[in-house]
């Protein structure tokens, strides 16, 4: 990184990297990592995620909120 | 002819033979109706990310189908007037069709990659702390203090002179 004098390092998006079309509401694991410890959804700017996956990602961790997979609000600020 | 996934929760105290009744209902629905059940997949016992009508488990099982849009009202209906569905959701299904082996919280991310977030965490971020402080200063940046687990991701948004930066990170 910093041998090319650059300051920060373009971020890829995880889905786009490792080919994952399909985001399932149900994957709890993985929207994990996608949101925040108080299960705010974590903005592409952060996540470095494309619009299009992450447009998917967030329909699919409103869907896991609803079915209670994931938090609206973190469990400790409840 | 559309393919669907509809998941839904029951109470996982009720007894299995009514639980059975209850996954069972739903797919005589859609098999009523003309629909074609690709997987059933109960899921199982799980514990609910907030209580529900007071319960802290839930009894979890997805069903993809292929269907005419005409049994979704139906669905619908059955959920709404049966008392043991706490939660249910229909929604169009575009993904791949898993074999019953693998669970369904599995992580997609599982067969690529470990479990960390990207690459961020194992990186050096050195003396942030006393960089930011100067930082913050003479680049007129103000109500910019933030504390540091927020702000890993983004070191230095606008930092109009950059030359600090690279200093610190060749370190």
């Amino acid at each position: 990184m910093s041998e090319y004098g650059m300051r920060r390092r373009k971020k890829v998006c995880r889905f786009c990297e490792n080919k994952i079309d399909f985001i399932d509401f149900k994957d709890e694991r993985s929207l994990r990592r996608f949101v925040t410890d108080r299960g705010k959804i974590v903005p592409r700017r952060i996540s470095g995620n494309c619009a299009r996956h992450q447009r998917k990602l967030t329909t699919a961790i409103k869907r896991s909120r609803h079915m209670a997979i994931l938090a609206f609000a973190s469990e400790s600020f409840r | 002819m559309r393919r669907y996934e509809t998941t839904f929760i029951v109470n996982p105290q009720a007894d299995d033979a009514s639980i059975d009744r209850q996954v069972t209902a739903i797919v005589d629905i859609i098999k009523a109706d003309g629909g074609e059940i690709l997987r059933e997949n109960r899921i199982g016992t799980r514990r609910l990310a907030f209580p529900i009508v007071g319960l802290t488990q839930g009894y979890y099982t997805s069903i993809i189908f292929d269907s005419e849009a005409g049994v979704l009202p139906k669905l619908e209906r059955h959920y709404k007037l049966e008392e043991p569905y706490i939660r249910y959701l229909t929604v169009r299904f575009d993904g791949p069709i898993v074999s019953d082996g693998i669970s369904p919280f599995d992580s997609a991310f599982d067969q690529v990659e470990g479990d960390s977030y990207g690459d961020r965490q194992h990186r050096s971020y050195g003396f942030r702390g006393d960089r930011r402080h100067s930082h913050s200063s003479d680049s007129g940046r103000t109500g910019h203090s933030s504390p540091p687990a927020g702000d890993t991701a983004s070191p230095a948004h606008d930092n109009p002179a950059g030359g600090r930066d690279d200093v610190e990170e060749a370190r």
